[in-house]
Formats: structure tokens, C-alpha cells, sequence
């Protein structure tokens, strides 16, 4: 399997990646040579092996349902680009077309 | 050409948690903008969410009230989509292992007891909230983001399409708040969006086999709002199919409170790409069956099972049954009436449904917070029963009893509210009141029973309430008889 060039410009598009024509070729053959050698992968023998998404054995990690402070929120507001009337400021949100 | 009209719902509902699915802020709600986050619900790079147990119990205690399947094991996964009010730039949810499959809902329609079955239960965390500078998203400049919200624990309820009108649907989301409520999984309040639903409806000819192209309509916000909603959605389609032009692909609508309509949004069919993953942060949940028995222990008596057994153990008629099951508060204090007043049900059923919820309605206050005791009404009853005060009395003890908190005998004894039953001291009365009104005498003999109404009222009036209304009446009979010969 190896990536072409629409399928990596939809890939940039879905990330919001303004790349140029250049990038586009630039990123295709790199992209392309790491999928090689995840290809690598393919070769070892997964019989009667489970899928493992998780990278510990362990599960039931939880917490009590305790409220703790927050942040305070002109910390949490210094990472806002534009604020007003204590929120962060976005341009206009449309859906693409 | 009769048509059918098929709803499937998804109803989002956020969870009664004190703090939120992944971190430990706080889910009270109003707040400041922006004063409940952290790095975990904010997205900030490196921070590491950690589950709330609670959220997973209210989760299984949803599912075991609509009778679902209870996953033995429960993974969350990313739904990853840009928009501002999701900081991450992914939403955590459960795509691959929902929490709960395959349940059912029995509700009483006026076409009959139906099931509808619940598809799945899924966990998943709320986004920030946006408000728009103008006066709708379209013509706005700018969005302002707050993330109070974002992380706060929810579930989504999807229906299978079993719901066959709109008014079905509507009653379908009422009895849901209903049992949500009951079980303590949220407060659904729809007007703070803690209860959300956006529905999918199609129509076809009566007889199809095959369903036909649906819309999901969205933007509800309030039970009438989902019945107009559809109502308008399901005439519309029919006017499609009537023109030969059904829908051809599906689309996703919203609901126009001001014009009273649905609106286009966009076509469904070029489908999303999420990406869908497991979060690897979160490690998978195993639920085993000591943890969904301590959770099955612990469910109330559901409202459905309080209706029939009030229509059957205290022979209440099937509305105050409903009405009174209808809400866990109104039926605990029901009950708790009953532990002290051994008298008629019905007596008791009356007075909440009459008195007692219309000086609610009028204080706008929730039933939570009456003043009223339950066993102060029961002992009420009983003085009432005994004849100790009037029917009418009661009435002014009972709402002395509702705004002060106040026992009934204490009432009935500072205010001198005993109800007169001495014959002689009433003898007097009745005979002042016939000497005081010659004229209702005399209509009374000319044949107008109504003149006798008059004189007992005025019986009344004179002892401010408190005379025995049937001794009243013998005495005054009686003196009437006298004249007569
Ligand atoms: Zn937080």
C-alpha cells in the first residue's frame, strides 16, 4: 500500500495543514517510506494474538468523583490569541462546503 | 394514502457527576466564564485525564433502568473533528465498546403498551460552550469560547426508529426524564441542555416494506418543541412523497423556533471522517457482576412499577397515579404520607395534586424544597377526619402548614381553628342569623331552597368558618320547621 498525492492533500486537509504543491510532493514520498517500513510489521506472525491498543496491562484506573480547584483564569486566558469579556475570541465559524 | 411516520432518537444527557469525566473540575452550573478548567479539559499538551468512577456508575445505572446489556468490558475512544469548542481537537467517547447495548423502554401510548428498544448507551464528554456575536451563527463575526463545560460527563441514548409519531416521541422523552431522574443519572433539565435530543425521522406509504430516506432533525430544546418539531418535519416529507419527490439523500435539519419550521443544514452524505481510535490514556474499564449487582441493589423503585402499584395497592385512579409517580419527590412524600395516615389514598393524592401543587406552581419553587412535612399533612388528615376542623378550615391550615412549616395542631390551636360542634352555642347562632334576615325567612316559605344556602353561609360567615356544617344544617332545619307550622 502506498499514499498518492490526492490522499495525502485530503490527509492535510482533515489535520487544516495549508501545504504547498511542493510540501504536498515532499510529504508524499516521506510518507510513503515510513508506511514501508510499518509494512516491515506485516511480516511478523499475529496468530491467536489480541489486538493490545494500550501500551500497560493494567485497567480500572479511576478516580472518586472529587472536585479539586481549577486553574485560575487569567493563566487559562494567556493562552487565548484574542479574549473579551473573559472567553477566547474565534473568528467566524462556518461548516465547509 | 395513509402514511407512517418512523422516529429514532439520540438523547444526550449529562450526568449528575460533582466534577468532570476526565479531571476534577468542578460541573456546577451557572459559573464565570472560563473559572472550571485545567489543563486535562482544557487540551493543554501533556495533561492526563483520569476516568471519574461515578461517571461509569451512572453510565451502568441508565443502562439497568432501560434493561440493557451491561459491557463486561468498556473502552473510550477519540472522535477526532477541529471545531472551538473542542480544545483537544478530539472528543473521548466510546465508538468500538459503548457501555451498555441492546435495551428496551415499555411505555404506555394511546395506541397501547409498546417497547422501544434502546440501541446502545454511550459515555462520552460535553464540549465548551460558544456564544455568538450576532444574532444567529450566520451572520456572526466572531464566536466566544467558554470551556466551563468542556469534559463534563454525559451519556447518549440512541433509540432503535420504534417511535411511529410525533407525539410519540415527545411522550418517549418525557418518561426517559423521567426514569433519569428517578435513578439520579442527571437532572435533566432541558432548558440548561443538561437533556438533549436530536431525532431522525422518515416517512413511507402504510405498507412499505423498505423505510425511506430520513432526515435528523436538530436544535429541540424543550419537549413541545420536539413534538412541532417533527410534526412539521413528517408533513413536510409527506408533502415530498404526495409531489413524487421524496427526500433523495439524507440530510440534517434544524429546528427554527421563531419561524416554526426545520431548516436545511447540509446533506449527510459525504460522511465524516473521524478517525476513531482508542485512547490510549484511558485504559479499558472492566465491569464485573459484584459491580452491576452493588449498582442493581442500589435503584429505586421505578416510576412505572410506583404507577401500578398506586393503582393497585391504594386504588388511586390512573391520572393521580401517573401524576404523583411522575416525580421521585412528590412520590417519596406521597408515601411518607400514607406511613402516618392510615385514611383514604385518594385523600392524600388529592391534596398534593389540588393544593399542594398549585402553591408550588405559584411560589415557583421545586417540590424539593416545600416546608410541608409529610407527617404533618397525615396528622392534618386524621383532625380533619375526626371532625376536629372543616373541609374549609383545612384549606387555611393547610397553607399555614405550607408557608410556616408549622405542625397542623399548633395551627388549629393559635388561631382558634376548632371547629365548633356545641349545639347550643351554634342554637344561638342560628337563631341571630334568622332574626338579622326576615326576608330569606320569608322566600323560604314562598319555596326558595336557595334562601337556606344563604342562611347556613351566614351561619358560617358568623363563626368565621368554624361551625360543624351538618349541625348547622339540622339546627337550622329544624327552626325553619318551627316557623312553617
Ligand atoms: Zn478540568
Amino acid at each position: 500500500m502506498s499514499l498518492t498525492k490526492e490522499q495525502v492533500k485530503e490527509l492535510s486537509s482533515m489535520a487544516r495543514l495549508a501545504l504547498t504543491e511542493e510540501e504536498i510532493n515532499c510529504f508524499t514520498v516521506q510518507i510513503n517510506e515510513i508506511l514501508g517500513y510499518l509494512k516491515k510489521l506485516n511480516e511478523l506472525s499475529i496468530e491467536g494474538e489480541e489486538p493490545a491498543p494500550y501500551g500497560v496491562p493494567l485497567n480500572n484506573i479511576m478516580r472518586e468523583d472529587k472536585v479539586q480547584s481549577s486553574f485560575n483564569r487569567d493563566s487559562v486566558l494567556v493562552n487565548a490569541p484574542q479574549q473579551e469579556s473573559f472567553c477566547f475570541k474565534v473568528l467566524k465559524v462556518l461548516e465547509e462546503d | 394514502m395513509k402514511y407512517e411516520t418512523i422516529i429514532g432518537l439520540e438523547v444526550h444527557v449529562e450526568l449528575k457527576t460533582d466534577s468532570k469525566l476526565c479531571c476534577g473540575c468542578s460541573t456546577k452550573f451557572p459559573a464565570e466564564p472560563n473559572t472550571l478548567t485545567c489543563p486535562v479539559c482544557l487540551g493543554l499538551p501533556g495533561a492526563l485525564p483520569v476516568l471519574n468512577k461515578k461517571a461509569i456508575d451512572l453510565g451502568i445505572t441508565a443502562g439497568l433502568a432501560l434493561n440493557c446489556k451491561i459491557s463486561r468490558e468498556c473502552k473510550f475512544d477519540r472522535k477526532q473533528y477541529f471545531y472551538p469548542d473542542l480544545p483537544k481537537g478530539y472528543q473521548i467517547t466510546q465508538f468500538y465498546a459503548p457501555i451498555c447495548r441492546t435495551g428496551w423502554l415499555k411505555k404506555e401510548f394511546p395506541t397501547g403498551r409498546r417497547r422501544i428498544r434502546i440501541t446502545r448507551i454511550h459515555l462520552e464528554e460535553e464540549a465548551g460552550r460558544s456564544y455568538h456575536s450576532g444574532a444567529g451563527i450566520i451572520d456572526s463575526d466572531y464566536s466566544l469560547l467558554d470551556y466551563n463545560r468542556s469534559s463534563i460527563p454525559l451519556i447518549e441514548i440512541v433509540t432503535a426508529p420504534d417511535l411511529r409519531s410525533p407525539r410519540e416521541a415527545k411522550e418517549f422523552m418525557e418518561e426517559l426524564k423521567i426514569i433519569l431522574e428517578y435513578t439520579g443519572v442527571s437532572d435533566c433539565k432541558m432548558e440548561e441542555g443538561s437533556l438533549r435530543c436530536d431525532a431522525n425521522i422518515s416517512v413511507r406509504r402504510q405498507g412499505d416494506r423498505e423505510l425511506g430516506k430520513r432526515a435528523e432533525v436538530k436544535n429541540m430544546n424543550s419537549f413541545r418543541a420536539v413534538e412541532a418539531a417533527l410534526e412539521y418535519e413528517a408533513k413536510r416529507q409527506i408533502e415530498l412523497l404526495e409531489q413524487n419527490t421524496p427526500l433523495e439523500s439524507e440530510e440534517t435539519r434544524a429546528w427554527d423556533e421563531g419561524n416554526r419550521e426545520t431548516v436545511f443544514m447540509r446533506f449527510k452524505e459525504k460522511a465524516y471522517e473521524y478517525r476513531y481510535f482508542p485512547d490510549p490514556d484511558l485504559l479499558p474499564v472492566i465491569i464485573n457482576d459484584d459491580w452491576i449487582k452493588g449498582i442493581r441493589n442500589k435503584l429505586p423503585e421505578l416510576p412505572n412499577s410506583k404507577r401500578e402499584r398506586y393503582i393497585q395497592e391504594f386504588r388511586l385512579p390512573k391520572d393521580d397515579a401517573a401524576l404523583i409517580s411522575s416525580s421521585k419527590p412528590m412520590a417519596e412524600f406521597f408515601e411518607a404520607v400514607l406511613k402516618d395516615y392510615s385514611g383514604e389514598p385518594k385523600n392524600v393524592s388529592n391534596w398534593i395534586i389540588g393544593d399542594l401543587v398549585r402553591l408550588i406552581n405559584q411560589e415557583k419553587i421545586e417540590f424539593h424544597q416545600i416546608k410541608l412535612k409529610p407527617e404533618a399533612l397525615g396528622q392534618m388528615l386524621k383532625i380533619l377526619d375526626q371532625g376536629v376542623i372543616s373541609s374549609k378550615i383545612a384549606k387555611t391550615v393547610f397553607e399555614e402548614m405550607f408557608y410556616t412549616g408549622n405542625k397542623p395542631e399548633i395551627i388549629i390551636k393559635e388561631q382558634g381553628l376548632e371547629q365548633i360542634s356545641d349545639v347550643q352555642l351554634i342554637q344561638e347562632i342560628v337563631v341571630k342569623v334568622m332574626a338579622d334576615h326576615p326576608q330569606s325567612i320569608q322566600d323560604y316559605l314562598s319555596g326558595k331552597k336557595k334562601a337556606k344556602s344563604f342562611l347556613v353561609g351566614q351561619v358560617m360567615k358568623e363563626t368565621k368558618g368554624k361551625a360543624n356544617p351538618g349541625i348547622v344544617n339540622v339546627l337550622l332545619e329544624k327552626e325553619l320547621e318551627k316557623i312553617k307550622e
